[in-house]
């Protein structure tokens, strides 16, 4: 599977060390099922972004239809 | 007369295959090829030796013909209704592949050790008889102890939803049946069903990574199917739950 990019411009920084958001390759697991990703990191510490957007769009349709109720 | 189940698609593939080709690996089918090599694994268990020759009917792409003759080293043919995926299947695979209906498939009774479906059978209306006449022909194709090889969807649910869009098209959620109705099917084509396991984990992980590529499952339908029949294909699913399973049938 492609990488799939959520890397939206922006100029913010990390909250943690102040460092510079770049799109950085992330494994998203949940229940057992691990997705390939691009969001925006820090490269100084690791701490990832994930767009609020991403969290309640996206990822939740993804848990509830992992979840299977 | 000639019942065209399956979209008649002239000239290559309409992008909105490609795109669910590309998180598959180029199959159109949750799982992959991973899925294909653990069905030919049950399928070379419960059949005969050799297994060969096996007949992948709807063998689109012939990424699982690849499977079977250069990896598994079986003898194997394709057969495929559309003309391009005929083509594009012989020099993929380099076998021969047949361009047939399903229905009429131009090979002599009994000269078949294995049939591999995957994801074709719900693509064969069942309300109109097409899917018994085409297990009819597989189990004429099969010799007596050959193996028909099924992965496909099912419903997990009971719905009274009607099974055909009202435009009179079909798709594979249509055909998904419950699990005794597949069973019923294969049996009363002289069938012995030797094992049926539940693979539905492999379809949630397809719609999953759809959501990602295609922002959700309702994005991904109107992407795949014509106009129309996206939201059909929505309030199907929500109705039946599909699964996804496997399927060993034996001919007596």
């Amino acid at each position: 599977m492609s990488l799939l990019s959520f890397t939206p411009d922006t100029d913010w920084t990390c909250g943690k060390c102040g460092g510079k958001l770049t799109p950085s390759p992330v494994d998203v697991e949940y229940l057992g099922n691990v997705f390939n990703v691009e969001l925006l990191g820090c490269a100084k510490c690791g701490l990832v972004l994930i767009p609020e957007d991403l969290a309640l769009g996206k990822m939740f349709e993804v848990e509830q239809l992992l979840e299977d109720k | 007369m000639s019942l065209d189940w399956l979209p008649q698609e002239p000239g290559p593939r309409p992008p909105r295959f490609e795109r669910v080709g590309r998180l598959t690996g180029g199959c159109l089918r949750p799982g992959g090829l991973e899925l294909t090599r653990e069905l030919l694994a049950l399928g070379a268990a419960h059949g005969p030796q050799p297994l060969g020759p096996v007949l992948d009917l709807g063998c689109g792409q012939g990424r699982s013909l690849r499977v079977l003759g250069h990896e598994l080293g079986i003898a194997c043919l394709g057969l495929d209704q559309s003309r391009t995926m005929a083509e594009e299947s012989r020099v993929h695979a380099s076998v021969p592949v047949l361009q047939a209906e399903a229905r009429r498939v131009p090979l002599g009774t009994r000269s078949c050790g294995g049939v591999l479906c995957e994801c074709v059978l719900s693509l064969a209306p069942a309300a109109n008889k097409v899917a018994n006449e085409v297990v009819d022909e597989i189990a004429r194709v099969l010799r007596p102890g050959g193996v028909l090889m099924v992965s496909d969807l099912y419903a997990r649910r009971h719905s009274k939803e009607p099974v055909t869009a009202p435009d009179g098209t079909h798709c594979c959620l249509d055909g998904a049946l419950p699990e005794e109705q597949w069973r019923g099917l294969v049996e009363s084509s002289g069938l012995n069903v030797k094992l049926w396991r539940d693979c539905s984990p492999a379809l949630a992980r397809l719609a999953a990574e759809l959501i990602f590529a295609h922002g959700s499952l309702q994005d991904f339908w109107q992407a795949l199917l014509p106009p129309g029949r996206a939201c059909q294909a929505e309030l199907r699913a929500k109705a039946v739950r599909p699964g996804y399973f496997f399927m060993i049938a034996k001919k007596r």
